[in-house]
This record gives C-alpha cells, structure tokens and sequence, in this order.
C-alpha cells in the first residue's frame, strides 16, 4: 500500500486527539478532581472542602447506619440483574429465534421502542398503576372484589426492584439478543446428539457460548442499578433509600457534605470496577467465555490428585448458587437452608436413581431406552417450551402496560392524575394546547415549550458536536494505528459504563472548582447554563456515537479504501468518496442515539446544571416531584407520540440509507 | 445373517413454507433397511432430502407420517439424546469453547462414565483419529481435517449403534477428502459399527458404500449395491446422476424376453436390454449408454490393432457388423477433448444428429489412436450396454 | 405553532392586565418606572409560588422577561447559591437561611429607596431575629408546617402530633430535618432549635420510635401522595395542602394546625450577591410588596400574606381570613416557633442525624 505506516501512525492519533482531549478535560480531570474531594474534610457548608486530608469520608461510608444503604443498594442491584436475566434471556432467545425477519425486527422494535420514551415518564406512570388506588388495586377491590383492602404495592422496596427491572430490561436483552443470534444452533443438535436432555444442552453449550452477551447484559444493568435514584425516589418511599439517594442527599442538603458525596461516588466507582473486571475475565476472550470455571476448579483438582465425587462438587455448586439467591431475595436463614436441603436432596435422589440404572445397564452395543428419563426429558421439554412461549407474552406486556396506561389515563376526566377513572375526556389536552393550565398553574404550555426548546438546543448542538468527534475516534481507532490506542479505546468505553449520577456529580464538583479558579483570576464568575449541560452530554456521546460508527466500521471492508487510494484518490478524497457515503447510516444512527440520549438525560443535567436549566426531563421531574398536575398523562402521551415519531422516521431513513 | 439396524417405513416428511400457505415434501414416502454392519449411502443432489432423512433418524425433526425403527425399536417419541445413533454434522458442529478432548468427553460425561475412564476413552478415541497431539487445543486453533477428525472421535467415542454422517468430507480439500475416505471406510470395517453416510458425490458412494440410496425430489429411485446401481440404473435420473450417460429416445417396437427393438426417430432399428420386461409395445422409451462402453472407428483411413498391426476403416466396419449384437451407427465428430486417463469425443449420430459422447481411454504408445473434429466415424457398442429405461 | 401560543398567551395577558388595571383604579398602585426595558430577570424560588398574572404584568409593565427557575427545597436552594453555579436575582429563602446566606456573605442589602412598599408590611413581619432591620431580607409569604388527611378514609379526627404519630394508616413526613426534628424536640419538652446533640439524638429516636406507620418522605408532593390516596395523611406545607384543598372542591381533605404548635416560616425576598441585574430585583421585590399584587398572590398560593395593607384593605379572600389554617387564632400563634439558623455545625449534624433516620427507616 502506498501509506507508510508512519504517515497512518499519525493521521490515526490526531484524529484520536479532540475526543481524547475532550474526554481527559470533561471526563477523567473531574472524577480525578473528585476523588480529591473525596480526601478532603467538609468546611463550614457543604460545598466547602479544605484540608486535613483523612480518610474519614469513606469510614463513614462504611459504618452504619450508612453501610447497610451500601448493602441493600448492591442487594437490590443484584436481584434487579438476576431478575433481568431470568427475563431478559428467554425473551432474547424468543426474538433471535423469530425466523422471519420482518416478525424478528419487530420483536425486537417492541423491547426498543418503551426505552425511547422517557425514563421519568415511564417510572411515574407506575405510581398511577402501583397506587393504593393506583389501577391494580382499583381492579383487585373494585372491580374483581377480590381484596378488601388495598394492597402496599408503591412505596416498597418490591416497587423499586419492580421500577428497576422495567428501566433496565433492555439494557439485558440487547446484548443477549446480539449473541444468541451469532449462536448456531447446531450446537444444541449436536449436544442433543451426544446426549444431552436440554438442560445440559444449555447450560453446556448454549449458555456458555451466549456467556459474553450475558455478562454485558449483567454489567449494564447491575451498574445503573446500584447507582439509580430517581427510580427509588419515585417508587420506594421510605424503602428507596438508595446508595443513588445518599449520594444525592450530600450535595443537595443543607448539612450534606461533598467529600463525604464524592467518597460515595467513589465507592460506586470501585464497585463499576470490580464489575468491569469481572467482564474482562469473563467475556473479553475471544474464543468465548471461560466457561469452563468449573473444568478449571476440576482441572487444578487433578493436577494435584485431589478426587471429589461428581455428587459432593455438583452439591457445593448448586447449594451455593440456589443458596446465594434465595437469599437475596428472603434474607432469611432458614429459608436459605431449607432450600438447600431441597437441592442437596433432588440431587442424591437424582444420582440414587442413576446409579441403579447404571446397574440395570447391559452390553454396550446392544441398547436400553429407559422410559422413565425418556418422560422426564419430554416433560423438562415441555415445561421449557411454555417457558418459552409464555415470556414473550408477559414480557411485551409488562414493557407496554404503563405506557397503555398513560395514555389511556390522558383522557380520564379526574382531576388526580392518577388513580379512579372516572370517564373519557379530552380537557388535559385542550389545556395543553390552549395554553391554559388549569387553577394550579405551577406550569403552562408555555413554560413547558421552552423546556422542549431548551432540551432540542442541547441536544442538537451536543449531538452535531459529539458526532463529530465521536465519527473522527472511530475513523482514528478502526482504520490507525498508533501507540496508545488502548488508552483510548478504554478512556472512550468509560463514560458508558460510568453510573449516571458518578459523572454527574463529578462534573459538578469540577465546574464549581474551575469556576472558583476563574473567579480567583479574573475577579468574576462564569455563569454556565446551557454550556455546561451541552459539554457533559458531549462528553458521554461521544462514547455513544463511537460504538455504533465502529460496529459499521468493523463491517465495512477496508478494500474498498484501498482499492480507492489505489486508483488514485489522497486520503481526504478517498474519506469523502468512498468511507463516509458507506459510513453514513452508521453515523446517522449514532447521532440519531446521541440526541434521543441527550433528550432522555434527567441525572447528569439534573447535576450539572445546578438548577439554572429546564431541560424537557426537568420540567417533569418538577411536575412529578412537587406537584403533579392533571395534565402530566396527556403531556406524556405527546411526549411518547414524538419520540415514537421520532424512532420510526430514523428508522425509515436508516433503512434508505443502507439501502442507498 | 444380520439383522436390521434401521428401517424406515413409509416416512414422510412436510415442511410448511411461509405462512402455512403450502407445504414442501422434503421427505416423500421413503423405506428403507440398513442392515447391521452395513455402510449405507445416501446420494442425491442437493435439495433432495438426504439431510432431512438423516435428521429424522437422529431424532431432530419428527416424521410427518410413516415410522422409524432402530434396533426393530420404533423411536417415534424418543427424543435424539435417547437415541442409539450419533450424527458427524456437515459443519461439524464442534464446541467452540471447548478442547478436542473435552468435545470428545462430552458424550461420555453424559452418560455418567466416570471421569478418569471418560478421559482415558477420549484419548483412545483420539488416537483412532490420529489426533493424540491435538487433544487440548480449541476448534479454531485446528485445520479443517483436524476438526473432522474431532467430529468422528466425538461420535464414535459413544459406541453407537448407528453412525450418522452428513457430508463428512464436503468442506475438505480434494486430497485429504480422498485419504479420508479411505481411513472412514477402514475405521468402518474395524469396528463394525452401521454407517449411514449422507453425500452428493456420487463417485464418493460408489467407492465406500456397500449399498446406495439415490435420493430425488424426497423419493427413493433405487437402492442397491454400487455396481448394481451404475450398472443397472432403474430410471433415467439415476444412470443420469451416477456416471456420465447418453440417452437416445426412442418407441419400443418389438420385445422378447429382457431384449427389445428400439425405433429410433431416423427410423433406424437398434436392440437393447430392457430393464423392466413390463414394458409395452409403442411406449416412448430411453436408451442409455456409458460414454465408456461405446467405441468408434473412423469413416476413411487405417486403424491401428496391436503391435504394428493396422487395418483399413472399411476392414474395421465390416468385421463390426459381422459381429452379432453389435449396433454400427454413423456420425461425425464435432469435439474432442483430452482428460488425461481418456479422450472424450462428442459425436453427432444418425439423421437426427443425435449427440453422443464417447471416451476412448489413453492407451498411449503404440495403441493410441486420436480422432480430429469434423472427422466421419462410427459409433459402435454391444447391445446388452444399452439400457432401455422408462422415462 | 409557538406563535400561536404566543398569540393566546398575549390575549390571555390582554384579559388579565384588564382586570388588574381595574384593581389599580381602586387603589393607588404600583407603576412600572421606565428605563428596564428588555432586561432580564432571574428569579430562584419554589414552585407554584405566584399567581397565575403575577409574572406576566411584572414582565408587561417592565417589558422586561422573566426567567423563573424552581426548587424543591430550602436545602437545594442552600445548595444551589452556594456552588455558585448559577447566578439569579432574587432568591426567596425561608428565615433561618436568610441568616446563614447573610452570614456567608451572599447577600447583598436591599435598596429601599425603591422598594417603598415596604411600609406595607405588617409590623409583626419586620424586624425579625434572623435579619435585623431588614437589611437583607424583606418577608414574602409565610405558612406553617401541618398536617393534612383524608377524611374519607380517617376515623374520627387528626389534631395533633400525637395523632399522627399513633394514626394506623400510611402517612408521608415531610422532607424537611428540622421540621421533622423539631417537632420530636417540642414534644420531648426540649428547644426547637435545640443545638444540643443528645437532645437531636433522643428526638431522632423518637421519631424512629413513631415512624411504623411512615410510607414515605415526601419532598414537596405530599399533596400527590394524598390527592392520589397513596397516603392517609401527610405532613405539609400549608399552602400545598390548602391549594389541593380548594382545587378539589370537596370535603375530602381536612388541614390542621397540630395542637402541640408547630413551625411557622417566613420565606422572604433577598437579592443574591452574585446577582446580575440586582436594581429590577429590587423593583420586583417593590412590586411583590403592593397591596393589590401581594393579595391576589396569596389568594392564589393559600399562604399567608405579610401584607397588611392587603388584609386591611380587604384584598384578601374573606374565606382565607376566616380559615384557621392560613391566619390562625392568636392563641394558636402562640404556640408556634420560628425555625432559626443554628449554625453550620448543628445544621451538619441535623442533616447526618435526618439521614440515619432516612437509612434506618429503609431496612
Ligand atoms: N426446516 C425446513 N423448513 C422448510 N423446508 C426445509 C427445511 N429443511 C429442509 N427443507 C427443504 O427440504 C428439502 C430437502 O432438504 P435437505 O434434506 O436439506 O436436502 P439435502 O440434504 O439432500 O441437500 C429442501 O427443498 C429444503 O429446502
Ligand atoms: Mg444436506
């Protein structure tokens, strides 16, 4: 080829530089500057911070009452992962196994689409359906009779869990989804062939080669999770109490403290550490998971001559697994133990039963089927195939209900925005639309246009902007090499799988210190507003738009470059002609996820912004915070009618595209 | 005598296409006995259902009608994992995250075999497969014959009854696909275990199996040994699909036993072999001849005869059809490649410039005598090499 | 489609500044001086905190534009002027606020030369301990802390503390630690606005000792909670509770002021040392303190006005001068407390204190 590797060295780095720049200054330098703070003692207000440096902030962290927020955060992280998983699985399998593409891609939009609607919005419309008489307590006692008294379902920490799992679904069928479509199903034949019943068949073969999607599904959700707080703050009452909300509670209380925030930042991060390390182990390999974590128990056992029986190995696993589960959910010793004498007996009863058909076992050539395990494999069958069917059905109506029913409560003529229906109206909209909003006026259509205004300003500039950048990394990364690249693949994959309120408060922390700065300098003080929240937005976009330009990178054969550079075209033409036409659809698609990203952000604006920006997220969590007003449903029906316009006009347009 | 290790009665198999609006019959209406020991093929182009057959035997696809039996069991409800039969997949279909060696112990440690003897199998099994120094490397980190080999260590390693292979040697080189022929049919006569042995190389059958399938459209044409079937094709697709074949059409005019006249559309009148003696008079027919078993000499010049020896091409054509049973047919060649082991000329026959191809092997030396484009010849060959077959 | 809302928003502003036009006519009030046009102002205060025209005709007198940004508690506005990331002109902090913005110097002194309305204020309202002489501060509404329930679904009545303490129902606390606090500190016989940690602790336990029936701590949506009969009773504002109240045109919803005394709070009108346009806030403040403008304010936010020009020229709702909840009798007025800085100290501490309760309530 006629680029020497030196000139692609450096056309690959600078190319690399504004986003590395970008991220170091709105990124790294802040959680840097936060895990300072986090070393430092509070002052005289919270948002002061001096010396001594101690190591105080985390020791509180770490002593009740304080710690046991810790624990019950990573408690409910991790049922709404495991419960994620239990869902999400066969729901992805369901999906990539939809034979006709048209059925798989709409499948698919059904567990998209919800996601694209706003958070907040979402999450509220679970007040209106948990309520005490919300719509599944109006349904049980009113219209089923079958209570007499309400049932506690908001304000507990099932709400949460329950809010947690709607929010983050997504974020675990996605990955698995994009590996079990790889998966070739053939593996399972041959398992079956080789006589594995199902279970064995997935679990030794399906499984461990899905493993990969599987632990990205883990990591997106456990993450989030364990640094959620709106969603707690919504549903849980006094049981959403999160490590989200004590993070919060530092930096916008009175008597909170920054360091003693930052520290619990911090902690989050160390915890997102440990998770990423766990993903290393496990999914970074190319040639799949090492799966094997028992053959590897079982191997290191052999080496050193050390025999277990397969009975006693296969009860430490099990009664450890079903042990650790039970109990995170029960809390509760003794039915802990319980359901580990339940494991240990299935299991001897299981190798009893083997080991007297063993007996029965004649000649090798000659063959036995024996009827019993013939009926106990159809019946496993048969209760994974209604496994099977009956997910999906409950899976898209657990995804859509609130939606439904937001919309279908826009036009409930009751003054309470949630709650008893009491006959179809349109006066919520007629409000919205003539401007008027009613007695309480703690909003109006006006106010709220200007949020709208304010959230597509941020969002377009931010995603013209992060889109650039984010198009030029990809380009440097795919196509360059050069020393470091690591460092940048790694300092571009961080913002991603950074909790939302971390970045937040760590830009927060940054733009007060650098503000200070200024003002010490030059004797006035910067007044942000909008830059800041676009420049934080940049800063996780940037990551976002990377991804998906680098998947349709990876696609795209670099002989096309070549053969371009080949009959003559310099590396700027061959850009114009040949790479960006064909990259097109990848970058509309990450620009597209960029701004539908920035419309959607409530946390890190919610922190950045220290209060001076309506964004559209704001604007409702101040409805939904301090006031809900009647027209909250009807406003969140034309916010779900946008964004769903929205995904099907880009999705359209994706489609040309690729197909031009 | 040995007794049957698989039947298939009547089986039937219907896959729905989109929407249910129609259906396709993979598998139309197909019996067959595979004896004991036996390695069994079955042939057909692709599309023809073999994979499907196969399938339902392992147990992956259930019967739309019509029953299976292994070991004179029916197995219609047993699911694959309970079946006697294992299956070297076309892909292979190896455990990518897992060693040869655990790929072979797989099947063991699902019948329970005690992990030491598990382990101590494989390796057997292993060696077989002349694989004992890749035992614990991955699927990828293996050639294309490595990894087949794995898929048979992986299959036969379960002692099954049945051995159920689909296009072992497809994705090969044509090299190694040779050897491994060789070896597969070896390793089969050593163990003595029942080969069903899916391909669409028909020279791949006729050199490894003790009996063919030939498979079309899902239907069974006819099952026999090799030679049964290249020399004795029931129909026009088999002798069509095994070997190279001319076919001549013609009307049957006059019958006595096996041996019949066949009009051709010249008028002229050439006997042959009947293959069904059923056949009525009048019936529109085919004849078909191995382009081997037909010779020619040249209309004008000399040929040669042994050593030294040569004789002019009107002697030649008198002392043909002196010879009974011998049909003269006049032509003219238009092409004539060289394949190395033969020649193969391409004649045009007859008034109705019938084409016809002849290969004439590569004596080489003294013996070798070519034939130029444009040249007048006859073809020439004995009438029991003509099979008349139903259309 | 923006310029239609503009075009009904300007017909709506049109009906409305008629009406108050009128109401000038009857008293001689506030004019707009010349000389803003075009500026901007940058006000920082709670939500539905104004009445309905009370910001446009300021904007339309002016023909300047106002910028009105909310939050949701005295902390987060704490918080909020103390990052110093954002820059507003006028803030409206409750009293004890006043005195530890003053104290951390950011706050800068009113300007009375215009705001000569203030002599409208009631004598009660000025000169209080948190700002003497009214140097930083003057007062913009006031309310108290109580409680409100459901009638519906309460037997019998809810007077006092003690009766939501023992109430056998789900019941929302306010989010607010002092308040909460404080009430425990009244109860056990202590200060108020004790500083005294071992005091704060037992009221901590107290509080923990009666939280068995407490579903949520709500921030500022109490109300929601009990609007949308997820709660039986909360702890309030007074104003959020007498506004659901009257919207809802029913007897439903029952105020009370707790028997024991309660929390009485005066959020005022202060201009941030940072402020931008620091001479309109003023005008703003003078504008806020005219009979005619502070009563159709409290008219329509359900708080009590410190405006006594108001109540004396009967601007005020008539049924909002007879509602206990809103001007209740002297004797009550009595038992009730102002919530004053305590300094930053025991403010950390009521914070860590009203977190452990928040944590020990989570399990
Ligand atoms: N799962 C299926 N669904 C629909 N049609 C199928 C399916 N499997 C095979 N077929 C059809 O059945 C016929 C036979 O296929 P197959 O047995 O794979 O042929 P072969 O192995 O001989 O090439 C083909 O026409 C194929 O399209
Ligand atoms: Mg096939």
């Amino acid at each position: 080829m006629n680029v020497s590797p030196g000139r692609s060295d450096s056309r690959g780095a600078i190319l690399s530089l504004p986003s590395v720049i970008w991220l170091v200054i709105f990124f790294a330098i802040p959680l840097f500057i936060m895990l300072g703070v986090s070393l430092l003692t509070r002052g005289g207000n919270p948002s002061d911070y001096g010396t001594p440096l101690t190591l105080q902030n985390y020791k509180d962290i770490f002593t009740e009452p304080l710690v046991s927020t810790l624990l019950r955060s990573i408690r409910i992280a991790l049922q709404s992962t495991i419960i994620c998983f239990v869902i999400g699985y066969p729901l992805a399998v369901f999906i990539s196994t939809r034979q006709n593409t048209l059925v798989r891609q709409f499948s698919l939009f059904l567990v998209i689409l919800p996601f694209w609607t706003n958070f907040l919005v979402r999450t509220y419309s679970w007040q209106i359906i948990l309520g005490r008489r919300g719509v599944i307590n109006e349904i049980l006692q009113n219209q089923l009779g079958l209570i007499d008294s309400p049932l506690q379902l908001i304000n507990t920490e099932g709400a949460v869990l329950l809010g947690l799992v709607y929010g983050f679904l997504p974020f675990m069928v996605l990955p698995i989804y994009a590996s079990v479509e790889r998966f070739n199903f053939h593996m399972v034949e041959a398992a079956h062939d080789l006589g594995a019943n199902d279970w064995y068949a997935f679990w030794k073969v399906m499984f461990p080669m899905t493993l990969p999607g599987v632990v990205a599904g883990w990591i997106l959700v456990f993450i989030p999770a364990i640094g959620a707080f709106v969603t707690p703050d919504l549903l849980g009452g006094t049981e959403g109490f999160m490590v989200g909300n004590l993070i919060t509670r530092q930096f916008r209380d009175n008597g909170g403290s920054w360091p003693r925030g930052s520290a619990a930042s911090i902690v989050l991060m160390i915890m997102v550490g440990i998770s990423l390390f766990i993903y290393q182990r496990f999914a970074s390999d190319e040639s799949y998971a090492r799966a094997g974590f028992t053959d590897r128990i079982n191997r290191w056992l052999e080496e050193r001559h050390i025999r277990i029986p397969s009975l006693l190995s296969s009860i430490v696993f099990w009664v450890l697994l079903v042990g650790f589960v039970v109990y995170l959910f029960t809390l509760n010793w003794t039915q802990t133990g319980t359901a580990a004498a339940v494991v240990t007996a299935i299991l001897v009863g299981i190798n009893i039963y083997q080991r007297r058909m063993e007996r029965h076992k004649t000649e090798s050539r000659s063959y036995e089927i024996n009827p019993w395990s013939v009926r106990r494999d159809l019946w496993l069958r048969r209760i994974g195939k209604w496994g099977l069917a009956f997910n999906p059905i409950f899976s898209y109506f657990f995804l859509w209900s609130p939606i439904f029913i937001l919309v279908l409560y826009s036009f409930n003529a009751s003054r309470r925005a949630g709650g008893r229906w009491e006959g179809f109206s349109t006066v919520w909209y007629d409000n919205i639309f003539s401007g008027v909003a009613g007695s309480r006026s703690n909003y109006s259509t006006e106010e709220m246009l200007e949020a709208v205004e304010t959230s597509l300003i941020i969002g377009v500039v931010g995603t013209i902007i992060a889109t650039i950048l984010g198009t030029m990394v990809s380009l440097s990364l795919e196509r360059g090499v050069f020393r470091g690249k690591r460092w940048v693949d790694g300092l571009l994959y961080l913002p991603i799988v950074i909790p939302d309120i971390t970045m937040g408060i760590s830009l927060l922390v940054f733009f007060k210190v650098v503000f200070d700065l200024i003002e010490n300098i030059t004797g006035s003080r910067p007044f942000p507003g909008i830059a800041n929240v676009a420049i934080a937005h940049i800063a996780f976009n940037i990551s976002f738009v990377a991804i998906v330009v680098r998947a349709r990178l990876t696609d795209m054969n670099p002989r096309y470059e070549e053969a371009a550079r080949d009959l003559g075209a310099n590396e700027w033409r061959t850009f114009w002609r040949i790479t960006y036409p064909l990259l097109l659809p990848g970058i509309v698609a990450g620009a597209l996820l960029a701004f539908t990203l920035s419309l959607d952000d409530f946390v890190i604006t919610f922190f950045v912004s220290g209060g001076s920006v309506t964004t559209l997220t704001v604007f409702v969590w101040g409805l939904v915070k301090r006031g809900v007003p009647p027209e909250i449903n009807a406003i969140s029906t034309l916010m779900i009618l946008a964004s769903t316009t929205l995904v099907l006009i880009s999705s359209l347009f994706q489609r040309n595209a690729s197909r031009g | 005598m040995p007794g049957i290790d698989v039947e298939l009665k009547s089986v039937t198999k219907e896959f729905s296409t989109r929407r249910g609006e129609t259906t396709v019959k993979a598998v139309d209406n197909v019996s067959l006995q595979i004896m004991d020991g036996e390695f069994f093929a079955l042939l057909g182009p692709s599309g023809c259902g073999k994979t499907t057959t196969l399938r339902m035997i392992a147990g992956f696809e259930n019967t739309s009608s019509g029953e299976i039996l292994i070991r004179g069991k029916p197995v219609q409800d047993v699911p694959p994992f309970h079946r006697p039969v294992n299956t070297v997949f076309q892909d292979y279909a190896l455990f990518p995250h897992m060693t040869a060696l655990q790929n072979v112990m797989f099947g063991l440690e699902m019948e329970r075999v005690p992990r030491q003897e598990a382990r101590d199998r494989a390796v057997k099994a292993l060696e077989l497969v002349q694989l004992s120094a890749a035992v614990n490397r991955k699927p990828a980190a293996m050639s294309g014959g490595q990894q087949q080999r794995v898929a048979l260590a992986r299959a036969l390693v379960k002692n099954p009854t049945v051995l159920l292979l689909d296009e072992p040697l497809g994705a090969l080189d044509l090299k190694l696909r040779k050897a491994m022929q060789y070896e597969l049919k070896e390793m089969q006569k050593r163990l003595g275990i029942t080969f069903i042995y899916v391909t669409h190389d028909q020279e791949e059958a006729l050199t490894m199996a003790d009996r063919i399938a030939v498979m079309d459209h899902g239907k069974v044409l006819q099952v026999g040994t090799p030679e049964e079937i290249y020399e004795k094709p029931h129909t026009r697709f088999v002798a069509d699909f095994i070997g190279e074949t001319n076919f001549i059409t013609g009307t049957l005019k006059e019958k006595s036993g096996t041996q019949g006249q066949i009009e051709l559309p010249d008028g002229l009148c050439v006997s042959a072999i009947l293959d069904d003696p059923a056949m009525s008079l009048g019936q529109k027919v085919t004849m078909a001849i191995r382009p081997e078993k037909i010779s020619l000499i040249p209309k004008t010049g000399t040929i040669k005869r042994g050593d030294h020896q040569e004789v002019s091409a009107e002697q030649a054509l008198a002392d043909l059809t002196n010879q009974p049973n011998m049909v003269v047919i006049p032509g003219v060649l238009w092409n004539s490649i060289y394949i190395g082991t033969d020649m193969r000329y391409i004649a045009e026959i007859g008034e109705t410039k019938q084409e016809i191809v002849v290969r004439i092997q590569n004596f080489g030396g003294r013996f070798d005598q070519r034939y130029e484009p444009g040249q007048s010849i006859y073809v020439y060959w004995v009438t029991e090499n003509a099979r008349v077959l139903l259309d | 489609m923006h310029k239609f809302f503009t075009l009904l928003g300007v017909i709506i502003l049109l009906a409305v500044s008629m009406t108050a036009t009128m109401a000038q006519d009857e008293i001689a009030g506030w004019v707009c001086p010349a000389g803003y046009e075009g500026q901007t102002l940058r006000i920082f205060s709670w939500s539905t905190y104004v009445a309905e025209d009370t910001i446009p005709n300021f904007e339309e007198s002016c023909g300047v534009k106002v910028e009105y940004y909310e939050f949701g508690s005295n902390d987060e506005l704490m918080a909020v002027i103390r990052s110093g990331i954002a820059r507003y002109d006028l803030a409206v902090p409750s009293e004890a606020n006043i005195a530890r913005l003053t104290g951390e110097g950011l706050l800068q002194p009113l300007d009375f030369s215009i705001i000569t309305n203030v002599k409208n204020v009631s004598e009660k309202f000025l000169n209080p301990p948190y700002d003497p002489g009214n140097v930083y501060s003057v007062p913009y509404q006031w309310g108290t802390a109580g409680i409100a329930y459901d009638a519906t679904i309460v037997d019998g009545e809810i007077g006092s503390w003690e009766d939501l303490f023992n109430y056998d129902g789900p019941v929302a606390w306010i989010d607010d630690s002092r308040t909460m606090l404080s009430v425990a500190l009244l109860l056990l016989g202590y200060d108020p606005n004790s500083k005294n940690p071992d005091e704060i602790q037992e009221a901590k336990d107290y509080l923990l000792a009666h939280s068995d029936n407490v579903d949520a701590i709500a921030s500022e949506n109490g109300q929601d909670m009990l609007l949308r009969g997820d709660m039986d009773v909360v702890v309030e504002w007074s104003g959020d509770l007498l506004q659901i109240i009257e919207d809802c045109e029913c007897d439903d919803f029952v105020y009370v002021i707790p028997e024991e005394g309660t929390n009485i709070w005066v959020d005022n009108m202060a201009v941030p040392a940072n402020a931008e346009n620091p001479r309109l806030a003023m005008e703003f403040i003078n504008y806020i303190l005219d009979p005619q403008v502070g009563a159709d304010l409290s008219n329509f936010t359900s708080y009590g006005s410190p405006n006594q020009a108001a109540i004396d020229a009967g601007l005020i709702d008539e049924s909002a001068l007879n509602n206990p909840g809103i001007y209740p009798p002297e004797e009550t007025l009595q038992k009730m407390y102002f919530l004053l800085d305590v300094g930053a100290e025991a403010d950390q501490y009521y914070t860590e204190v009203w977190n452990d309760i928040l944590a020990a309530l989570s399990e």
